[in-house]
């Protein structure tokens, strides 16, 4: 995708894993670096810009002084006057933030690259170690870019880490306080998948630092795909890269906080997995979703099987032992996860009695699990549908295409759609 | 189930009271196996977390 050429180190040998990783996590070595010798850009899309954009580029100039800014107005329309004078301010911060403005909207992906094409094409004047790629609407501490960058090149085998996630609006309402309790999981899961096969399932869009010669090496990000965050770490594993998550930096992001917003997120991150699962060749780079879409598929068999047997019912006698076992396994899964779940509380720094009263009652979370579920069996929907109706052409009957342009307009009105990208 | 778009939790095991009643052996079984499956992903996921956690744990607060 890029012709130019960038120096780096280069993929490294592919790993043995075996069974044994699914317990035990891989161990690395930690080379020695030093921070100040890093060339960092930093890559911000950004369309209708506010505040919190202007207070994150100040940040980073302020807090990383080798850094290079790079802010990309996904083509803001001039009549927002507010964004145009955040814009207008922007680029005159530092020396250090170079301003870009996309040709036409090209939506977050698009954006990325369209910086990358800028940053490749005057390395040979600064060529850097490390691209970030940031939202912008996020906020960071002093140290965070620092503890990324050092965590990344401290790893020879390391093509990407991303921060810790947590969530700045968290006590808007009820459904962003389990979205605050949710991203307290998901820094709990990443820290779990280090060391699994190759590491985590997504090096998020919110923050991440990138091994520039991995990236470019990857070619930069896929443009109008879904989620270009999961599809890159999927390709950046696939080439032998491991990655990881830094425990030790920190950002804070804006959540939705209706409900229909966040349904039309899910949807996204949803369906944009299976895609990504559905195209990935190389297998093991989304193995935690390739699990857990093989078990939950295997639970909607036996379901079926067990309201078939019920039905039609058999003649032998079902020993005890074996529905004891199965309720006793399902209790006790339930008293590791909630116990470990309790535990996990003293990681969340910014909880207060709500957070504990959400979290001791279950409840909330039972049905907010279950709502992600729906999205799922959705998504798993519209996979076969787009699949069934990609075989429609415009020689096929009306009927057809007619039926094809209804379930469209139904999957839609449900939040699912294939052309979208993350407008930031 | 932990998915890129979230958790899908801590398990739905009302499936043992209706097996009782089923009369199929090999149902039972295959369903028990299931159990087991959701078990051994709950817990190698904690090991991980528990290891890695421990290797790290200086870095965790903030």
């Amino acid at each position: 995708m890029f012709s130019y050429s960038i120096s780096g180190t280069t993929a490294p040998r592919a790993t043995n894993f075996g069974l044994r990783n699914f317990f035990v996590p891989a161990r690395r070595e930690k080379a020695s670096f030093d921070f100040r010798d890093a060339k960092v850009c930093a890559i911000v899309p950004t369309y209708k810009p506010g505040k919190l954009t202007e207070k994150l580029v100040e940040d980073l100039v302020r807090w990383t002084p080798n850094v290079r800014v790079y802010v990309v107005d996904d083509s803001t329309p001039r009549e927002c006057e507010e964004s145009v004078r955040v814009l207008a301010r922007l680029a005159f911060i530092s020396e250090r933030v170079t301003m870009l403005r996309t040709p036409v909207n090209k939506l977050k992906a698009g954006a990325l690259n369209y910086a990358l094409e800028h940053i490749w094409r005057e390395c040979h004047s600064y060529a850097p170690d490390v691209v970030l790629t940031l939202d912008d609407d996020i906020v960071v501490l002093p140290m965070t870019v620092e503890n990324l960058v050092t965590e990344l090149m401290t790893g020879d085998d390391l093509g990407a880490v991303c921060s810790q996630c947590h969530v700045l609006n968290k006590n808007a309402n009820l459904l962003t306080r389990l979205q605050g309790l949710e991203y307290l999981g998901f820094n709990a899961t990443r820290l779990a998948d280090d060391g699994f096969f190759r590491g985590p399932l997504v090096m998020h869009g919110m923050l991440t630092a990138f091994r520039a010669s991995a990236l470019h090496e990857a070619g930069g990000f896929a443009e109008g795909h879904l989620i270009e965050d999961y599809e890159v770490t999927a390709r950046l594993k696939a080439a032998g890269w491991s990655v990881k998550s830094a425990l030790n930096s920190h950002a804070w992001t804006v959540v939705p906080e209706s409900f229909s917003k966040l349904w039309k997120q899910r949807t996204r991150w949803s369906y944009g997995g299976i895609t990504v699962v559905d195209k990935i060749r190389h297998l093991p780079s989304v193995l935690q979703d390739l699990i857990g879409h093989g078990v939950f598929w295997a639970t909607v068999c036996m379901i079926d099987l067990l309201i078939l047997s019920i039905v039609f019912k058999g003649s032998v006698t079902v020993p005890r032992y074996i529905p004891g076992l199965i309720i006793m396994l399902s209790l006790l899964q339930l008293v590791v996860w909630y116990g470990f779940q309790l535990w996990l509380m003293r990681l969340y720094k910014e909880k207060d009695v709500y957070d504990w009263l959400i979290r001791v009652s279950l409840f909330p979370e039972f049905i907010y699990s279950n709502m992600l579920t729906f999205v799922l069996i959705g998504s798993y929907f519209f996979l076969f549908f787009n699949t069934l109706t990609s075989r429609i052409s415009k020689r096929s009957s009306l009927a057809l295409r007619w039926l094809s342009a209804l379930g469209g307009d139904l999957f839609r009105a449900c939040g699912y759609t294939k052309s979208w990208g993350t407008r930031n | 189930l932990n998915f890129n778009g979230g958790t899908v939790s801590g398990i739905l095991g009302y499936a043992g009271y209706l097996l009782l009643q089923s009369g199929n052996v090999a149902i039972a079984v295959c369903f028990l196996l299931l159990t087991v499956v959701y078990f051994v992903i709950a817990v190698s996921t904690l090991c991980r977390y528990i290891i890695n956690y421990y290797r790290s744990k200086h870095l965790l607060h903030y």
